[in-house]
């Protein structure tokens, strides 16, 4: 019945409204002008025919205000009426409105924040089209995690596999740029032809790699990134067949890729092909390779790791010695790139959970508390006609305006948090720096203030709405049964908020303790005062071995002849980079396809010595073992009882492969030395085998330069020696040893310091909490107080009785909160470091914080309590 | 205490009083005296319509749409608003008749039955 029309006229009749009441005035006025003079037509007397209309007509103020209620949408003016007086008494109760909005502010900011997190970090689907048929593919080698593709298995999987649309293989590298504006250092990928057919990207100005193009030969063209586009050569949009020089080799230009275009996610400078050499199927066992895939339409990912897993068993048979250990699996792409943040970042947004719940219990017992001052004002209303539902709609909106205004400071809190987050957060969280308050993010801290707005608001505003009348006029407004029972309620609030905190700064003492340990975990070398720097020798001047040789020996001279520096030496890879590098080996006397694999290091002669690795038998490498000398090696002390168990590895022999494509070459190990944690101070050392730099003819390698003067302050004087040997040459990623070994743990280190953050709110909020209760508790006991300090109790007895009820809640808190935690910190597992997850320690040591701290807080209003004057008391009504 | 309705407190069924005003303005525009002597004239003094409650149900009746209003002058000269019917309104009346019709006819078929 009630159509469009009648909306708009009801809103047309609502603008209107104050000249439509007077002019209904007017009309009634006239009926009952028109009804008299009728009742004198038919002979009353004057003023009766008055009396006698205006009875006929009934209440005219009624009538105007019935009419009233047709005009506009009753329940909208309640409303718009609810929020005026609801902002006007926020207004007032500064005190109340600033607690509150402070404790909502931080628990639904903190929220808001974890969300953006949460979801750019793992909601958010990959930039690619259909990303969930992309998958991983890689090799495991059970005891030593998953590792990477050897090109051979890459190239027999793509001719072999029947699952995938298409497979590409990459390999990161970096490069000197010139030719393109300043000359730079880029970070880069190296790609097999199809990467983009299996991505499914399109460039935005050109084209992307053809076939041929994966080709020694042909191999020599580039894909720009829009950032290095945008950067190195100013957007030029006739960028594409345009020459540039990596590493001084001439590279043609062929496109350019959209801005959203992200592979891998951390982003890209460039793409170049990646090209096998005519003696890839002699490295099966050198692992180097990143491989991703689309599977076909219709195949699960599951389905294509069984015909990956079917193929590498295959090789398990065809090539016992390098493929015996390893499988073959594909995981989504997804997985790959978040599976390992995915547990920690649930966990840290479970927290901020746990941290506005509690910021509502804490409001909810300010507006428990509040709800007695209010008492009168709600019996009042009740009086006048208002329903219960009523009241409750108008509490709630309260609740709703409060909740608002503290998620706007919320979402202001989380604006800085995420900038401070995207500046000093970890740098291995996929996509972190993206993370911001973009629509979704208000569109949550919206529906998170109105959620809020209901859990801490509906308790206060059910227990005030069922006020009776009768029950205010009886009691002398305190003292009521409704009081001790608005006590248990928040005491009950409280133990909650106690029983909460506990369980965050458990986890947080826990995740602190694994960071202490692990800190104290001893790499394996002396990371102090060492400074360290990639340099990348481009192949078009320094050909042969022979002059990479001269190179190192000449600019290890000079670095040291500089002040400050102690020894040199250099590395590839660094420890602690997140890079390895294996190739297969044989050992002495094994034929020729007997093959494993292993990790190798190539180091200079200072190397030990500069990094200050312990020598534990033979010798480490000299001047002697240049590149015409016999070949030597060194193996580390987990190499050694691998590959020769109770033997004397010293003069035994095995054979390398020193590069990709090159012949294996073997060498006499001349010594062992101690293991470093290459992989990360978590993990166990790995296997290794040093290869003296020399002998291998390597290029790329990290330089490490041992410092008596602070590192920062020999980095212009080491930059002038590589400048003044070859002055086309620069170093990249300068860096210290020390944040080398920090960046290594700085994921767990972000984890540590954003559930402490939690926790610390958590504590605060919940201390809080506590001093409201035994506050209010005190107040609403000041007679019985009074009475018995009149009587002769101690006053030392009043502090204790107040503090043991302090104690009680605290108590009961903290029993709680043990037997939650107990359950949850297995969620902690793959973050805690020879810290068990029952650590009686962290357990105790918290309890006791906690308990000491909520006694402190306590004993404001427990002193205050002492104070009590008894004639005051007594008097008090 | 509950809000008490201009409605409920007419002696009819409730909704009667809307059809009756209809059905008076079937006969031309009438201002809000004019519609209530006209139905306590008809029904022989029998409804007795509390003139007051008049004036809600016509502001709900404009609401809906089935009756707009104009000021005007009233026969002895005074300025009144005049009511006139919609079609929509016309409409209505009929939908409403027929209801009531039905509902006059079983509540006789029950009070009929021995």
């Amino acid at each position: 019945m009630a159509g469009l029309g009648t909306y708009f006229r009801r809103l047309f009749y609502w603008s209107q409204r104050e000249q439509r009441a007077s002019e209904l005035h007017d009309e009634v006025a006239q009926h009952i002008e028109e009804k008299t003079a009728a009742n004198i037509a038919t002979g009353m007397p004057a003023h009766e025919a008055r009396q006698a209309a205006v009875r006929q007509f009934g209440n005219s103020l009624q009538v105007v205000e019935h009419s009233r209620d047709y005009w506009g949408f009753a329940w909208l003016e309640a409303f718009l009426h609810d929020i005026r007086f609801g902002a006007r008494l926020l207004l007032k109760s500064r005190g109340f409105t600033m607690v509150a909005v402070a404790a909502l502010a931080l628990g639904i900011g903190a929220n808001t924040a974890m969300f953006s997190v949460l979801n750019t970090v793992i909601l958010r689907p990959l930039p690619f089209p259909e990303p969930q048929r992309l998958a991983v593919l890689q090799e495991v080698w059970k005891d030593h995690g998953s590792w990477a593709v050897s090109p051979p298995d890459f190239l027999d999987w793509r001719q072999q596999n029947r699952s995938f649309d298409g497979i590409f293989a990459s390999n990161g590298g970096s490069w000197a740029l010139s030719g393109g504006g300043e000359p730079r250092h880029v970070e880069g990928l190296q790609v097999t032809p199809d990467f983009l057919k299996v991505l499914g990207g399109q460039p935005l100005l050109g084209r992307g790699f053809v076939e041929e193009e994966g080709q020694r030969g042909h191999d020599h063209v580039a894909l720009l990134s829009h950032r290095l586009w945008q950067q190195s050569f100013s957007a030029d949009p006739s960028v594409v067949g345009k020459t540039l020089h990596l590493d001084r080799e001439e590279y043609v230009i062929i496109g350019v890729m959209p801005a959203d275009f992200q592979y891998p996610l951390r982003g890209s400078d460039l793409w170049i092909p990646l090209s096998f050499g005519p003696k890839v199927y002699s490295q099966r066992g050198a692992h180097w390779l990143s491989v991703v895939g689309r599977v076909k339409p219709g195949v699960s990912i599951a389905q294509a790791s069984q015909d990956i897993a079917g193929l590498s068993r295959q090789f398990k048979q065809l090539f016992p010695n390098t493929n015996g250990k390893w499988d073959g699996e594909a995981i989504p792409l997804r997985e790959a790139l978040i599976g390992d943040v995915r547990p920690a970042l649930l966990l840290l947004f479970g927290a901020v959970v746990c941290v506005v719940l509690i910021a509502c219990a804490n409001v909810a017992n300010l507006l428990l508390a509040r709800g007695k001052l209010r008492e009168r004002e709600i019996a009042t209303r009740a009086a006048l006609g208002a329903s219960g539902l009523r009241i409750s709609r108008q509490l709630l909106t309260e609740s709703a305006l409060l909740s608002l205004m503290s998620a706007a400071l919320g979402v202001l809190l989380a604006r800085w948090g995420l900038q401070l987050i995207v500046k000093l957060g970890p740098k291995d969280i996929p996509r972190l720096s993206q993370a911001g308050v973009d629509g979704w993010v208000l569109l949550f801290a919206l529906c998170l203030a109105l959620l809020t707005a209901f859990v801490f608001g509906l308790l206060p505003a059910l227990r005030s709405a069922r006020s009776d009348l009768h029950d205010f006029i009886k009691s002398a407004g305190r003292g009521s049964t409704g009081g001790r029972e608005t006590h248990t309620l928040r005491s009950a609030l409280v133990i909650a908020e106690v029983a909460g905190s506990l369980v965050l700064l458990v986890g947080a003492g826990l995740l602190i303790r694994s960071f202490a340990r692990l800190q104290r975990v001893d790499p394996g070398f002396d990371p102090d005062h060492v400074l360290t720097f990639d340099i990348s020798l481009p192949d078009v001047a320094y050909k042969t071995s022979a002059q990479m040789q001269a190179f190192w020996d000449e600019y290890f001279r000079r670095l040291e002849s500089q002040p400050g520096v102690s020894s040199t030496g250099a590395i590839f890879p660094l420890p602690l980079s997140g890079d390895g590098f294996s190739g297969s080996y044989s050992l002495g006397g094994a034929p020729e396809d007997e093959e494993s694999s292993m990790q190798e290091r190539f180091a200079s002669a200072d190397y030990l010595r500069t990094m200050k690795i312990p020598l534990l038998r033979g010798r480490w490498f000299s001047a002697q073992d240049k590149l015409d000398a016999p070949r030597v090696l060194v193996a580390s002390e987990s190499a050694a009882r691998r590959l020769w168990p109770g033997q004397d590895p010293i003069g035994q022999k095995i054979a390398f492969g020193a590069r990709p494509g090159n012949e294996k070459v073997e060498g006499t190990v001349i010594g062992v030395v101690g293991d470093v944690h290459d992989f990360g101070l978590a993990r166990n050392p790995i296997a290794v085998v040093y290869a003296p730099l020399d002998q291998v003819g390597l290029g790329d390698a990290w330089v490490v330069v041992k410092t008596s003067l602070p590192p920062s302050q020999v980095i212009s004087g080491v930059r002038a020696q590589l400048r003044a040997i070859d002055p086309e040459l620069t170093d990249a990623q300068m860096t210290t040893m020390d944040a080398v070994v920090s960046g290594s743990v700085s994921q767990r280190q972000f984890y540590m310091l954003m559930l402490g953050l939690f926790a610390g709110v958590a504590i605060a909020l919940a201390l809080i909490g506590i001093y409201g209760v035994i506050a209010y508790a005190v107040s609403q006991r000041t007679q019985e107080i009074g009475i018995r300090i009149a009587l002769g109790a101690p006053r030392a007895s009043v502090l204790a009785m107040v503090l043991r009820e302090a104690l009680g809640l605290v108590g009961i808190g903290l029993g709680c909160g043990l037997l939650v935690s107990l359950f949850l910190t297995r969620t902690l597992e793959s973050l805690l470091f020879r810290v068990g997850q029952r650590d009686p320690m962290t357990l105790a040591l918290v309890s006791a914080a906690i308990a000491v701290t909520a006694l402190l807080a306590a004993c404001v209003p427990a002193m205050r309590a002492m104070r009590v004057d008894p004639m005051v008391a007594l008097r008090y009504e | 205490m509950a809000r008490n309705r201009a409605a409920d407190r007419s002696d009819m069924l409730p909704g009667t009083l809307d059809m009756l005003i209809l059905k008076t303005l079937t006969r031309g525009p009438q201002h809000g005296y004019g519609i209530a002597q006209f139905i306590q004239q008809i029904s022989d003094d029998v409804l007795q319509v509390e003139e007051g409650s008049l004036y809600p149900a016509l502001q709900r009746l404009q609401i809906q749409g089935w009756v707009k209003s104009h000021w005007g002058t009233s026969p002895t000269g005074r300025r009144a608003r005049f009511y006139e019917l919609t079609a929509e309104g016309r409409k209505q009346l009929g939908i409403e008749e027929t209801n009531f019709d039905r509902l006059i006819a079983a509540i006789g078929r029950v009070m009929r039955t021995v």
